[in-house]
């Protein structure tokens, strides 16, 4: 188990570093930053004077080392467009994502969970029907749309919901359903099939011979096999929400990380948009870290591997 | 000889009753759509760029205050929204089938490299695609288009590699089954080359799986183009584009929304269509659990 850690451990750590190395370089070859900074009448001396004071002028393996320096001790620098420190702009950012996704999360696991194994059960039925279509709308539906019809519905037309900011309670069941329809989808399809395999098993069938009810044998016997890849998944998911926030933040005025990389990007303010990725990167690292370990306590045979 | 033919594509019977079992209204809207994307200069009423100030911000005809000219309303400068949709299927279409294109060519020879050969060049490249895989796509997209600046070259160099990616696993994992398959070992001892015997035996044998994928990627690519123009990094104004057509119309929602529901309504339709003909291609085709 410890080389298991070991090992995931590492690879988490390349792949950080990896999305580190690719902004530095990427950022490098992409044009000259100062170039970006300053308008086209700067002098070469204010231009030099620039250079230098960013560090520019130095060897780029020196340059390489002092961004990577600069990464471990959070300090990204100063946001270009605000003018705030990028790691104080992120500390607010990161919560209100991460708030989030733990609700979407709750009724991901609320809903899809449940209307999974329904629909194994009662397959053909209505509600496997409602899971089935729930899961090709959650396939189909641009998020962002969803979003505005939503806000239509909710938010002009009944006035029952906040639209926009997240200072109430209420204003996070807009964006935590609308973020969260994606996930529910795979979940709902994941959980059914998941279901239906497990119920295939010899022995449920000697369960079910033996005279064990029905209900027994599903929450005894099936669903704890069955939610093993559901489990996996949902970590996965964890992930995918990070990446839908950017639509779904934009769209409700949501101040979280989506929604800063999406304000930096059009301003070309690029300390932000590497303070923000290195802080996605290693969130999403994390958790495909914490979901390895999950799954190697759950299932002994893949820590053997 | 003869028995090393049979490994045909896709089984006539097969294909008989995938089309006596078509979803009916999936294949009619994909059908009108491709119809509206090939002949958008001639079904379209108006130029879908052309402005008409004096008709702006007006409702569909059928609703109170609606000109009969323009049968689903106008947006900010006047530009006739239908024009903009049918218009906007050709935006949509043309950018999803190249990356489509590029990514089921290079993805299939990569997977076809990969699972055949078996190596060491087989493992480089599936932790690559596993790698491009597990990246959060709009997140990517987002950097990326930023660092190459916005443009429909952009949006295709950007969106490939996840494709190439899908098919270099899917395929690999076709690949790797077929070759232990009889047929395979018989031209190998027959003295068939490498090639041939990928290009002759294995490659029509995963005709299914191309299909499959790629109208399953295809619905996920005007997904993420659309949510890409949405955000303002994909295809530039004032091309008609669904996505870019709903952001246009945020700022008038709560009195003009029908300029941001129409083009999420053919959105929808559309990923929709593609992903039940997908379902349905992969229960009748049936291409291996991966597909799921």
């Amino acid at each position: 188990m410890i080389r298991y850690l070991g090992t995931r451990l590492l690879q988490a750590f390349a792949s950080i570093l990896g999305v580190a190395t690719a902004v530095f370089f990427l950022a490098r070859m992409t044009g000259d930053p100062i170039a970006l900074l300053l308008p086209d009448s700067a002098t070469t001396e204010m231009r030099d004077r620039l250079r230098a004071m960013l560090g520019l002028d130095k060897p780029l393996w020196q340059q390489y080392v002092d961004f990577l320096h600069n990464l471990v001790t959070f300090d990204f620098g100063t946001s270009l467009r605000t003018g705030r420190p990028v790691a104080e702009m992120l500390s607010q950012a990161l919560p209100a994502t991460a708030g989030l996704a733990a609700v979407s999360l709750i009724i991901i696991i609320l809903f899809a969970i449940p209307l999974g194994i329904l629909g194994a059960m009662h397959r053909g039925k209505l509600v496997d029907s409602f899971g089935r279509l729930i899961a090709l709308l959650g396939q189909s539906l641009p998020s962002f749309w969803l979003g505005i019809v939503l806000i239509l519905i909710f938010g002009v037309f009944l006035h029952w919901l906040p639209v926009a900011g997240s200072r109430y309670w209420t204003s996070y069941i807009l964006p935590a359903v609308t973020i969260g329809l994606v996930p529910v989808a795979g979940i709902v399809r994941l959980t059914r099939s998941s279901m239906l395999e497990v119920m295939k098993a010899d022995y449920l069938m000697m369960a079910a011979a033996k005279g064990v009810p029905r209900n027994r044998i599903v929450v005894k016997h099936a669903l704890r096999n069955a939610l093993i890849p559901v489990l996996t998944f949902t970590g996965l998911t964890l992930c995918y929400l990070l990446n839908g926030s950017v639509v779904v933040e934009n769209v409700f005025a949501w101040p979280g990380l989506g929604r800063m990389i999406l304000d930096s990007v059009t301003f070309r303010d690029f300390p932000t948009i590497t303070g923000v990725v290195m802080t996605i990167a290693f969130v999403y690292s994390l958790v495909n870290f914490l979901v390895d370990v999950l799954y190697g306590l759950i299932d002994p045979r893949i820590r053997y591997r | 000889m003869a028995n090393i033919a049979i490994g045909g594509a896709v089984p006539r019977r097969k294909l008989k009753s995938f089309v006596a079992g078509l979803p009916i209204i999936p294949a009619l809207v994909l059908l009108i759509l491709v119809a509206c994307a090939l002949f958008a200069p001639w079904i379209a009423p108006h130029d879908p760029l052309a402005t008409d100030l004096t008709n702006a911000l007006k409702p569909p005809a059928f609703v109170s205050g609606g000109v009969p000219d323009y049968l689903l309303g106008t947006d900010k400068v006047g530009r006739d929204i239908l024009s903009r949709l049918i218009w906007g299927s050709r935006t949509s279409l043309s950018l999803a089938l190249s990356v489509l294109v590029i990514g089921g060519v290079v993805g299939t020879v990569l997977g076809l490299i990969s699972g055949y050969s078996a190596g060491k060049l087989d493992a480089v490249i599936q932790r690559i695609s596993e790698g491009i895989l597990s990246i959060p796509t709009i997140l990517v997209a987002l950097v990326f288009i930023f660092l190459l600046g916005q443009g429909f070259l952009s949006i295709i160099i950007v969106l490939s590699p996840f494709v190439i990616a899908r098919f270099a696993r899917m395929i690999r994992g076709e690949a790797l089954a077929l070759r232990t398959r009889p047929f395979v070992e018989l031209a190998r001892v027959a003295g068939a080359s490498q090639t041939r015997i990928v290009i002759r035996h294995l490659l029509p044998n995963l005709v299914a799986t191309i299909i499959v994928i790629a109208t399953l990627e295809i619905g996920q690519l005007v997904l993420v183009e659309a949510s890409l123009s949405f955000l303002g990094v994909g295809v530039p104004p004032p091309t008609p584009g669904w996505g870019l057509m709903i952001s246009e119309g945020r700022e008038y929602l709560t009195t003009k929304y029908w300029m941001s529901i129409f083009p999420g309504i053919a959105i929808l339709a559309t990923v929709m269509s593609f992903n039940l003909l997908g379902d349905r291609l992969t229960e009748v085709l049936d291409p291996g659990r991966d597909a799921s």
